[in-house]
């Protein structure tokens, strides 16, 4: 397994989230919205590999369709999206991508969300699809999002992103604060405000030893066989 | 732009076999880098040569631009013979490199020397660009350094045999092993344009290999040693060898992929459309024609397959010399009529080297579309109110040829793709010989579209993908892909990368090309040699009159 470093570029946390989430059991495509969720998370300061490890660890203990967004005829009414197991902000955040031009009706509650810090990255896209600006609301703080505009924003007021990270219901509104304005009127208690574009990810190493070995899971073991014929060895080099 | 010119068309252009035939043309990264750095006036210093008798030590060579500097950083080492491989598993080389984004202080060449040499297992930061790796030529090296020791120059009949003193195994970039992500770099005017971060790091390490050669020759020699004649010293490439591992770049980056052959298929067009062709523009195409004449027969290789496409290229251009005699160029549509008549009488290789030929005399046709080639494509959704009739339309639209191939013969599926433990290294692999289908990496994108098709074909029409996608979550990468890039004409290889009869060389021999590089020298049909700046000026030579069409052979 290779060493632990302190920091790593988003390019490598791209590629290290997409495996580990493949690793993990996902299919590739999932994998891909996972590594996407991950690397949106560092790239604006996030703890996002951490994020995603609960997120995977969420998904191996129950059957996905029990963390899945299941809405009967009222919860569409009234847009609430619920799962038997806790919902997953994976799969609520796709549910909500792939049907993003169907209805852009708001409210949107998810209710006992997992990991809710996970489902910025889709709420986020949201925003761009809906070009219009977003606010996601937790018992722990508020986002807010306008990702379509010219210089796209993301503000995060909350006391403690690491609460971000406790299961909580969760509500999408419209935003009725100019994005870039949110920081200003802001309590001296609140530390946490506008975020700014990272261009490392700073990973904990008992949380990049599991992306590791999560990610190792979808190397074949090497054999002799494949040592000879996969990379196309037997013939000389000596040139 | 496009929609008015005549572009040839992908089913005809992503074939593997014409993407195995493609040439280097204006468009080339080393091309458009050797020209920009003539055009702007970069000036290049050598602030540290620190190389002891033995050929150990760090040199440092930085390149200054309008904007800034970079420094290749090169470690030499003194590697026993027995150590010396170009495979991409081995874990020593003769030299090791990182392109540092400015100038590196004492501090920064201390904590490369403990990272660069280690290559895959060491660590570079966010200042640096690249990581590099080479080894000298065991057919060159000694004999050139012997000649230059002696007083005497060494044979341009040797230098030619192979073409390089040094040949790279790997130049990492973008983020690998902790190098600068493309993202913090890409809005750098010098560094918009693909791989010029690679293609610096390859021509600074070419004059390093140089000015390692002269040193150890004086080492050896004293003061009888000589510096390598000017004229030869061109004809000395970096030599290249490159594996499995490039192979998935292009079915991994369709956005670019696109863009790339996007920007040449344009340019043809281009050159195509111009009715009456200037003298000048006769002149110049037809001393270019002799040079690449020359380069196409200095071209050798011992691959047999290889050997007998090149044998054709040359009856090839003899035809194309025939059309030349009988002044084909004073017609009305001269271009469009011999690239046309080249369909019907021309190997893949010789319609490919004189499609790239045709752009030579059109610089300001041609050099504008170079800052087309590069992708910024984010997009990430997939439109879940796409109805199935509509994605299978696409998919009828962009695989056809997909839709039409026989999945159920073992052989068009008999190889897999895969990353072995042992070096995180892509390999190519026999599916039903070996217990590889749980690590199989998603490469065979024309059959995945086949199969979500024969999904979609159970389903209502009208349908929406999101509702098709729930019940089957295999498909979602596919389908993602089938929407992102189905306006992207050149995307997607149109051919069958998991069938028995497939050459891996032939993807990278496409990727190569844009690249720059010349002289394929396959070694199978999974890894391939090649010279990278042959024929090029070095930094302290390289002018405005210089700095292009260096990839000819001299008149």
């Amino acid at each position: 397994m290779p060493p632990y470093h302190p920091n790593y570029a988003l390019n490598e946390i791209r590629a290290l989230s997409l495996k580990a989430a493949k690793g993990a059991g996902l299919d590739w495509g999932l994998a891909e919205d996972a590594a996407f969720g991950t690397v949106f998370l560092c790239r604006y300061g996030f703890d996002g590999c951490g994020a995603l490890i609960k997120l995977l660890d969420h998904l191996l203990q129950y059957p996905a369709a029990q963390l899945k967004p299941n809405h009967s005829a009222a919860d569409n009414q009234s847009r609430i999206l619920r799962a038997t197991h806790g919902l997953s902000p994976l799969y609520a955040g796709i549910a909500l991508l792939d049907r993003a031009r169907q209805s852009n009706a708001l409210p949107i509650t998810l209710s006992k969300l997992h990991t809710p810090l996970f489902i910025l990255p889709f709420i986020a896209e949201l925003s761009k699809i809906w070009r219009i600006p977003l606010c996601a609301k937790t018992q722990h703080g508020t986002a807010h999002f306008n990702m379509a505009a010219d210089e796209p924003c993301f503000s995060f007021i909350a006391d403690d992103p690491q609460k971000w990270h406790i299961a909580s219901d969760l509500m999408i509104k419209k935003s009725v604060m100019a994005v870039d304005r949110v920081t200003d009127n802001i309590p001296d208690k609140i530390i946490d405000k506008r975020r700014n574009i990272a261009h490392r990810a700073y990973v904990d190493e008992d949380i990049m030893c599991e992306i590791l070995r999560l990610a190792h899971k979808i190397y074949a073991p090497a054999t002799e066989e494949s040592r000879l014929k996969g990379a196309g060895a037997g013939v000389t080099d000596h040139d | 732009m496009a929609e008015s010119l005549n572009l040839r068309p992908p089913e005809m252009m992503m074939k593997l076999a014409r993407l195995g035939a493609f040439h280097q043309c204006r468009l080339s990264f080393m091309r458009q880098l050797t020209r920009r750095m003539a055009a702007e006036q970069w000036q290049f210093t050598r602030p540290r040569f620190d190389i002891n008798s033995k050929g150990e030590g760090v040199a440092v060579y930085t390149a200054k631009t309008p904007n800034g500097c970079y420094s290749l950083v090169a470690f030499a080492h003194d590697l026993p013979a027995d150590q010396r491989s170009d495979r991409v598993i081995a874990t020593a080389w003769d030299a090791t490199f990182t392109l540092f984004d400015g100038v590196p202080d004492d501090a920064d060449i201390a904590r490369l020397f403990k990272n660069v040499p280690k290559q895959e297992a060491g660590r570079i930061s966010h200042t640096e660009l690249s990581l590099s790796r080479a080894n000298r030529s065991v057919r060159l090296w000694d004999y050139v350094l012997n000649k230059l020791a002696a007083g005497q120059q060494p044979s341009q009949c040797e230098i030619d045999k192979v073409g390089y003193l040094m040949r790279t195994t790997a130049v990492y970039g973008s983020g690998k092993f902790g190098s600068a992500d493309r993202q913090m770099i890409q809005d750098r005017r010098e560094l918009r344009a693909p791989f010029q971060v690679e293609m610096l790091s390859v021509f600074l390490t070419r004059a390093f290999v140089k000015d390692l050669i002269e040193h150890l020759a004086v080492e050896k020699g004293g003061d009888q040693a000589v510096r390598l004649d000017d004229d030869l010293a061109k004809r000395i490439s970096i030599g290249n060898s490159t594996g499995l591992g490039m192979a998935p770049f292009l079915v991994n980056h369709p956005a670019l992929l696109h863009q790339w052959i996007q920007a040449r298929e344009q340019a043809i067009a281009h050159v195509r459309a111009i009715k009456t062709l200037q003298e000048t523009e006769k002149t110049y195409f037809l001393n270019i024609f002799k040079r690449a004449q020359l380069s196409a027969l200095n071209w050798q290789t011992d691959h047999e397959l290889q050997a007998g496409k090149i044998k054709i290229l040359h009856e090839d251009i003899k035809k194309i010399e025939q059309k030349l005699n009988a002044n084909c160029l004073d017609q009305q549509n001269a271009w469009d009529s011999l690239i046309a008549w080249s369909q019907d009488h021309l190997s893949l290789e010789g319609q490919e080297w004189l499609a790239s030929l045709i752009l030579e005399p059109y610089p300001e046709i041609t050099d504008r579309l170079q800052h087309e080639m590069h992708s910024d494509h984010s997009d990430f959704a997939i439109d879940g109110s796409m109805t199935n009739q509509e994605l299978m339309d696409i998919i009828q639209r962009r695989f056809g040829w997909a839709l039409a191939e026989d999945w159920d013969n073992h052989a068009h599926i008999s190889r897999i793709w895969y990353v072995s433990q042992e070096k995180l290294e892509p390999r190519l692999g026999e599916r039903f010989e070996e217990k590889l289908d749980p690590y199989e990496q998603p490469l065979g994108i024309g059959f995945q579209a086949f199969n979500a098709h024969q999904a979609l074909l159970q389903r209502r029409g009208d349908e929406i993908i999101a509702d098709f996608i729930d019940e089957y979550p295999q498909f979602r990468r596919i389908i993602r892909r089938i929407q992102l890039y189905a306006d992207m004409a050149y995307s997607e290889i149109q051919d069958n990368v998991l069938g028995a009869d497939l050459m891996p060389i032939d993807m990278l021999r496409a990727k190569l090309s844009f690249f720059g590089a010349t002289r394929f020298d396959p070694r199978s049909d999974r890894w391939v040699r090649i010279a990278m700046f042959n024929g090029a000026p070095y930094p302290d030579q390289l002018n405005l009159e210089n700095a292009d069409d260096w990839v000819y052979a001299a008149p």
